[in-house]
């Protein structure tokens, strides 16, 4: 019998930052936290869970992308970012701006890539996953993993390259 | 394939990546979508039920007999812990709401304490941020007044005359945290009960605590422990009623800026040299 409650307690946090990351306002993230649990219920009907960490990971991943990718389709020119966070790190003013605008890049690029490579490429980047664990999670060897995601760097520097413009 | 071209991919997408999580906010998942979610996970759990009753129905006479033995013992069990107090929710649940808030907005009304009185409440709105920021905006018969309460400063704004005031909030000014706090230090001794209502359409479990000369009566939703109306009775004072809260809202960091708004005249009283500037 799995007690909801505690793992919602134990792994909230976790699988709080991993979508507030991506999607970067409180609204969407209330949501996706709520989809993400609500998903692995679902999951843990259908199959025994031995794993929960790397599951609710992988799961909050994807509906995060999912809202980047509804977001993108709904043609907004800008993400409604919480003016809180916003005031929250301030280096400097123009360095922040300037990390900012990179960072939103990175979420309208995330958004266009399809689902899958996005997620992939989010849990090895930005959830520090090895190849070998990103592989267990998608039913891929390792070397695939690896082929994947350097076609998606590749189609990620396509669309960033002409945005931001890097002094190289 | 390390060509200039590939390099230079990594650069750009390195740099983005890193910019993510430099600008990552790194906060914890706010109260209220946890209990949601677990109010959500709840509702997902329980439409089971009649799925077990049909494995009951199903089973042989005798397991019928055991397992309706066994819920009754479970329910007498149930209510014997629950008869005293009745409630559905325990006081625990809805102070940690209060307890673990971050940030949290309410109306505030101030009713008169002049007996017979029947003036209408002053009204507020009030926004705070933990630890030590709070926003209050006040309408009252004689005008409206705003008050900021920013790292043990105070400044009060007069629209009217377009007069600003910026001292010490040490000494006992109204503070909604402070009362706040106050709240937050109920304990189980200091509580009772009280019996069931519904308050827009949600049914609120009460609670009654006294603690020095103020009497607070708590009103939370019975489902999810969520405060929903905090009423204070300060002896031979006014009576208060908080209601509309907001939990974990994000707030624009200029509502609580100690800068008086263009146009305002100010004065600083009892500030240090070191004091008058932020």
């Amino acid at each position: 019998m799995i007690d909801w409650y505690e793992l919602v307690e134990r792994e909230g946090n976790s699988v709080w930052r991993t979508i507030h990351r991506l999607v970067r306002n409180h609204a969407d993230a209330d949501e996706c936290f709520q989809e993400t649990f609500m998903a692995a219920y679902r999951l843990s009907q259908r199959e025994k869970i031995a794993n929960w960490p790397p599951l609710l990971q992988r799961l909050a991943i994807a509906r995060a992308i999912d809202r980047l990718r509804q977001r993108s389709s709904r043609s907004r020119r800008e993400d409604p970012i919480d003016a809180a966070q916003a005031v929250t790190h301030r280096p400097d003013a123009s360095a922040r701006l300037e990390l900012e605008e990179r960072a939103q890049a990175f979420r309208w690029a995330l958004a266009q890539l399809p689902a899958e490579q996005a997620e992939l490429f989010c849990l090895h980047e930005l959830e520090g996953w090895s190849c070998q664990q990103v592989g267990d999670q998608f039913s891929m060897s390792t070397g695939a993993v690896a082929a994947q995601l350097h076609r998606t760097r590749g189609k990620l520097k396509q669309m960033l390259e002409p945005k931001l413009h890097p002094q190289s | 394939m390390s060509t200039p071209d590939n390099e230079n991919c990594h650069d750009v997408v390195t740099l983005a990546v890193s910019a993510l999580q430099q600008t990552s906010p790194h906060d914890d998942a706010p109260a209220a979508t946890i209990s949601r979610t677990i109010a959500r996970l709840q509702g997902a759990v329980e439409p089971r039920r009649p799925a077990l009753l049909g494995r009951i129905v199903a089973m042989p006479w005798k397991a019928k007999i055991g397992t309706f033995a066994a819920t009754a013992a479970a329910v007498a069990l149930l209510c014997t812990l629950l008869s005293p107090l009745g409630e559905s929710i325990a006081l625990g649940q809805v102070l940690e709401k209060l307890r673990s808030v971050k940030t949290l907005s309410f109306v505030m009304e101030i009713y008169s304490p002049v007996p017979g009185e029947h003036a209408p409440p002053s009204k507020a709105l009030v926004w705070i941020v933990e630890p030590n920021k709070t926003r209050l905006e006040m309408e009252t018969p004689d005008g409206s007044t705003t008050m900021i309460v920013n790292d043990g400063k105070i400044l009060t704004l007069v629209p009217e005359t377009h007069s600003a005031t910026l001292m010490s909030a040490a000494g006992g000014q109204m503070d909604p945290q402070k009362t706040l706090n106050e709240l937050r230090a109920i304990t189980d001794h200091d509580a009772r009960p009280l019996e069931e209502k519904v308050m827009d359409g949600v049914r609120c479990q009460g609670f009654e605590a006294v603690r020095g000369s103020t009497k607070a009566s708590l009103w939370a939703d019975a489902r999810t422990g969520q405060p929903v109306r905090i009423e204070m009775q300060v002896q031979d004072g006014p009576r208060m009623v908080w209601s509309n809260f907001k939990f974990d809202q994000p707030f624009d960091a200029s509502l609580f800026s100690l800068e008086p708004p263009a146009g305002y005249t100010l004065q600083q009283v009892g500030l240090k040299e070191s004091e008058t500037r932020e």
